[in-house]
């Protein structure tokens, strides 16, 4: 299966959550800006990254873990990759994901000050605190995502 | 194969090129295209299935938001993850002067007369600019 987690910037959010899923970074345990900085992807990409489906890595059930920055498309990117998924008679084996529910505005703003703006030395300390505090969260969307992906296979 | 005529909306340009490949369009008549400026069918934001060609080619359009470049890289990255190629989809993007307004149109509430609305100046627009989707759909059969 492959599973697309995506958010505004695909830069944040949903290169956490993929961090996540993957085990790259240890759920228990809220990381600091330097740990973050440490994952492939995190507060790097580009505006051309933007609506490119990056390879994040292959989970311990072979699912493929990708991530995805769509603007301010919200929740109807999701939907439009599930068209396309079903049309191609493939769609349980995309499972879409998006993290801007587990966005708070610490975030938003650090990550615009970092990437839009290219200020990441104002930027950085005000997204990590924000990426703190929405952490938890973020695990919680892994977990359901987890079991949505286990429920999947078991089906097919 | 499918071809997806691609737009910023699925409802209003990109249905009518979709039409026009098939010959399915009387002259202006975009009221009587099935799915036209169809609000209901535009926020499911799912494939909108049109007809077959002669070749038997399923042909749909697809409205994919105000950055219909972003949306078309997407839709290629997908495609090739899924492990298909263009031999298996054909993406053809359908662009035209005030199709970042029709979005707009499409977002304006049923109660604030958002219907009428939408159909009123979609048919301007469109009317306006059916010569460049016609010129498109020739290329594209070129």
């Amino acid at each position: 299966m492959k599973i697309i987690y995506h958010c505004f910037g695909g830069s944040h959010s949903s290169v956490l959550a993929a961090a996540l899923h993957l085990d790259l970074i240890d759920k228990k345990k809220i990381p600091g800006i330097s740990e973050m900085m440490s994952i492939p992807y995190f507060d790097k990409t580009t505006k051309a990254d933007f609506g490119s489906i990056r390879l994040m890595g292959v989970d311990e059930y072979h699912n493929e873990i990708y991530v995805l920055g769509k603007k301010n498309l919200g929740s109807r990117y999701g939907k439009i990759l599930m068209g396309i998924a079903e049309i191609l008679g493939v769609k349980e084996d995309l499972l879409t994901v998006d993290c801007m529910s587990r966005v708070n505005w610490s975030m938003k703003i650090g990550g615009f000050t970092s990437r839009r703006m290219g200020w990441s030395r104002l930027g950085r300390p005000v997204l990590g605190k924000g990426t703190e505090a929405a952490f938890l969260d973020l695990v919680n969307l892994v977990e359901i995502t987890r079991i949505k992906a286990m429920k999947r296979v078991q089906v097919v | 194969m499918k071809i997806i005529f691609l737009g910023t909306t699925g409802v209003q340009h990109a249905l009518i090129a979709a039409h026009i490949y098939l010959g399915q369009l009387r002259e202006r008549d975009f009221a009587s295209l099935e799915s036209y400026c169809n609000l209901s069918k535009e926020s499911s934001a799912l494939p909108i299935f049109i007809g077959k060609d002669e070749r038997g080619n399923q042909v749909f359009s697809l409205g994919v938001g105000k950055d219909l470049e972003m949306g078309q890289k997407t839709i290629d990255n997908l495609v090739s993850i899924l492990g298909f190629s263009s031999q298996d989809l054909i993406l053809r993007p359908v662009s035209i002067k005030g199709e970042i307004l029709l979005v707009y149109l499409t977002k304006i509430p049923r109660f604030l007369g958002g219907q009428w609305i939408n159909h009123f100046f979609s048919n301007i627009i469109l009317g306006q600019e059916l010569s460049t989707i016609k010129e498109n759909i020739e290329q594209f059969r070129n």
